[in-house]
């Protein structure tokens, strides 16, 4: 079961010969997702990129790592292996062996929860599809291409469970995924955050830390699930994950390093002369990129999350670590509310309804473990400047803090202060030029951008001057 | 006739609430009532009229970037345009919040599902194949 077959054209752990119906379901959607490739994938023209493609779910050995043209990448589909003992670990049916087809009363919300998944996969190719232009070197734009095929093979566990258990509803679906685009006015990607172009490799590096981090947590609470198909793909997904997150947290490293460097060579703050990119500015771009992605776990208090939760078709980061009743029907948790005075406090809610809350947390805590290491850096080089999370209610559009401005430091401000200061704390077109201006695409084997400092290794043990990318 | 759109930052299942909703109301809606005067979940409105009437109410579910939004008009107040008011109303909340979609679900519990889906339809959502009707947000609608 955990082999993937690679003699089928479409790669696969599931079987998928053996229901010819849902085979040629697959088939017949294939050529779509390539035009869809095609026309919204990267734009910079490569013979062949040195990329990861999964052939296992094993723990061992799981990847094969080549150069491949990327229209030819085998995307595939994979999940976990089986555990023919697992349990539904919360909620009402705790205790019950998962479910392996859709009960018939949970299939409305599994449907939706897994078409906005399967949204976010294909919109960030979309976002990130003209940054090959301006890549800081070969390593980096291998990077961001094995980050786009692996978000094109997520789109692809999600179709799969849409064709397979979700009927002719679940095929429409699948068809809609690659017909919203991002940025479109007609038919935009279903999360705000997801319709922006990247627009340069500092915004990658922190949408890959913050804002795929987001999607990390909301594929966890997935992989709990009681429906088994979306755990056990979610389980696979999240092993991917890992390397976007890698490429996020290492990349605002080496801005860090670099920048922390060419202020102690020159003995200034002011090193945007100097062609890097200085600390206030990545502070900015921190600032929004962790505001607009803890927006993405929705209001503090919810129903449906309620609803999700106790139904066992959604639940908690790390569920099985948690050491309650794993139903929280008698449990209260604090949230983030406005005092009757309208003051920045909390507020006790049930538990259950409180579910946004809990995960919007548990990514803050994951947040703070890379500033940790940034600022590390920055301790390092002998620097006493530090970088730091904002407020949890600073440039917040969701939520209980939608309504009111704060500082960084959660001072509440007047909306005039707000529009008068705000280009202390978000980046400034100033700012965003200054980044853009820097962004000049560097092609050479072995040689690095001046605004970023080379990785400390290559991929699959290759070296940085490996010849990771073959251009046109 | 005006109408005010107000936030309730604290919103709690009080005597004014229980009041308009009723039997009916709780099953046009699917709302589950929690205990006399306990903190309700999602982000809630109410509308009153010039005199401070409370005359409705909308309420917004967000969670990984969609929205559900569920209202009610108060009896008595039907047919002079108020469901109109709070959809347009909570469209521009969703818009304000970077949300592109906003779905409604009719609950089994609805005393006319077929009524409420056909007034949904009306006013431009459509069924999606999750059974919910959804529409696209008019990001103007902030501004209007």
């Amino acid at each position: 079961m955990t082999a993937a077959d690679y003699d089928e054209k479409i790669p696969n752990n599931v079987d998928l010969r053996e229901d010819r119906r849902l085979q040629r379901a697959l088939e017949s959607w294939q050529p779509n997702f390539l035009d869809w490739w095609e026309s919204m994938g990267p734009t910079l023209p490569t013979q062949d990129v040195y990329l990861r493609t999964a052939v296992n779910v094993g723990r061992e050995g799981w990847a094969h790592f080549g150069h491949v043209p990327m229209r030819d990448y085998r995307w595939g589909i994979f999940l976990a292996e089986r555990d023919a003992g697992r349990q539904i670990g919360f909620g009402q049916h705790k205790g019950e062996p998962p479910w392996q087809q859709v009960p018939g009363e949970y299939r409305a919300d599994l449907q939706r929860l897994i078409v906005i998944q399967g949204d976010t996969e294909p919109a960030s190719v979309e976002q990130q599809r003209n940054l090959g232009a301006t890549a800081p070197s070969l390593y980096d734009l291998r990077n961001l291409f094995q980050v786009n095929v692996e978000e094109g093979r997520h789109l692809w566990a999600m179709v799969y469970l849409l064709h397979a258990y979700f009927g002719r509803e679940g095929r429409e679906e699948a068809e809609e995924l690659l017909h919203r685009n991002s940025g479109s006015v007609d038919a935009p990607r279903i999360l705000g955050a997801f319709n922006e172009e990247t627009p340069d490799w500092l915004s990658f590096y922190m949408f890959t830390y913050f804002t795929d981090r987001d999607g990390k947590y909301q594929l966890g609470t997935l992989k709990e699930s009681g429906f088994d198909p979306l755990s056990r793909t979610c389980e696979f997904m999240l092993k991917e994950e890992a390397h976007h997150m890698m490429v996020g947290t290492t990349g605002v490293d080496r801005v860090v390093e670099r920048t922390a460097q060419v202020m102690v060579e020159n003995d200034t703050d002011d090193v945007a002369a100097l062609g890097a990119i200085p600390l206030p500015v990545i502070q900015k771009y921190l600032n929004f990129h962790y505001s607009v992605s803890l927006d993405l776990f929705g209001s503090e208090t919810s129903t449906n999350v309620a609803n999700y939760y106790t139904a066992g078709i959604k639940g908690r980061w790390l569920e099985d670590r948690r050491r309650d009743d794993h139903k929280l029907t008698d449990d209260g948790i604090m949230v983030e509310a406005l005092t009757p005075e309208g003051e920045i406090g909390q507020t006790e809610v049930s538990a259950l309804t409180g579910l946004n809350t809990d995960l919007r947390r548990e990514y803050i805590a994951d947040c703070a473990g890379g500033v940790k290491r940034w600022n590390r850096i920055l301790e390092q080089a002998g620097l006493a400047q530090r970088l730091k999370l904002p407020h949890i209610a600073f440039n917040r559009k969701v939520g209980a803090f939608s309504g009111i401005e704060a500082s960084p430091d959660g001072e509440q401000l007047a909306a005039e202060e707000w529009q008068r200061r705000q280009g202390q704390w978000l980046p400034t077109d100033t700012d965003k030029t200054h980044v853009r201006s820097l962004m000049r695409p560097v092609y050479e084997r072995g040689k690095i951008a001046a605004w970023i400092a080379p990785p400390r290794q290559g991929i699959n043990g290759q070296p940085f001057d490996y010849d990771y990318v073959h251009l046109s | 006739m005006t109408w005010y759109w107000t936030k309730e930052d604290a919103p709690v299942w009080d005597a004014g609430k229980q009041a308009v909703f009723g039997p009916d109301g709780l099953a046009a809606t699917g709302l589950v009532p929690p205990a006399d005067g306990a903190p309700l979940a999602d982000e809630w409105w109410r509308v009153t009229d010039s005199g401070g009437a409370v005359v409705g109410y909308g309420w917004l579910d967000s969670e990984w970037g969609d929205a559900q939004i569920t209202f009610l008009v108060a009896p008595g107040r039907r047919g002079a345009g108020l469901g109109e008011f709070i959809v347009a109303r909570l469209e521009q909340e969703a818009a304000g919040r970077g949300l592109n979609y906003i779905y409604n679900v009719v609950p089994a519990t609805h005393p006319d599902p077929a009524w409420m889906t056909r007034w949904l339809t009306g006013h431009g959502f459509t069924v999606s194949g999750s059974g919910d009707l959804r529409r696209r947000v008019r990001h103007e609608a902030q501004h209007s």
